[in-house]
């Protein structure tokens, strides 16, 4: 299992649409992928998982990964982050 | 070969909640049919339009049907049909349903149906200060 720390930099968080981006992200890899928010884990491939962060701008999350692409799997969830999920702010 | 979706809520709300899942998950949801349900007005739903869309949803693997209110006129009618067309109705309606319906659409009836009531239920919660 390997891990990352990221904080939410676009505007409106993860929103409905960003959430939507990040499971179809999640998705694409046969590894486990969850996201942890304090004490709170919830399965990145879940849209209703991902919403019920409720994580807005400057949330820290910690994103786990556990199976046979989870460098790869890791590597492009963190990218999602880092890109704003494609937005503009 | 999938389950049917078959969506019947009160007026458009089907329509609008379809239109902005279809939005959020930035997929058309065309295969899902959908029956805006009128008792007034020019366009009275008939049972038969309930029934003729359940029929047409079902390709051997069942149909889901998703309606707004428990034990209003549409999901009283639905529930005279289920049996006639291997159909399971979930009620309670809402965007958390019928987006992880969505996204689960592949799996077989029974489980399709209990993700539905899982996440619907999932995104009512209080929040407070």
């Amino acid at each position: 299992m390997i891990a990352a720390d990221v904080i939410i930099v676009n505007k409106l968080g993860l929103h409905a649409r960003a959430a939507s981006r990040l499971v179809n992200c999640a998705s694409g890899f046969a590894a486990e992928i969850e996201i942890v928010r304090g004490t709170r884990s919830v399965n990145a491939k879940s849209i209703m998982g991902v919403l019920t962060l409720a994580a807005a701008l400057g949330t820290e999350l910690v994103i786990e990964v556990d199976g046979p692409d989870e460098q790869q799997a890791l590597e492009a969830v963190v990218a999602l982050f880092q890109d704003r999920f494609g937005e503009d702010e | 070969m999938s389950v049917g979706i078959v969506v019947i809520t009160h007026g458009t709300t089907g329509a609008s909640l379809i239109e902005m899942a279809e939005f959020i998950l930035g997929e058309s949801m065309a295969e899902i049919s959908l029956v805006p349900f009128r008792q007034s007005g020019d366009n009275i739903t008939s049972n038969d339009e309930v029934r003729n869309a359940m029929a047409a949803a079902n390709s051997g693997d069942g149909v889901l049907v998703l309606t707004d209110l428990i034990g209003s006129s549409p999901s009283n009618l639905v529930a005279e049909q289920l049996e006639a067309h291997e159909a399971v109705m979930v009620t309670g309606l809402n965007l958390a349903m019928l987006m992880s319906v969505w996204n689960y659409r592949k799996q077989a009836l029974g489980l399709l149906a209990r993700k539905a009531v899982e996440s619907g239920r999932r995104g009512v919660k209080i929040f407070q200060q």
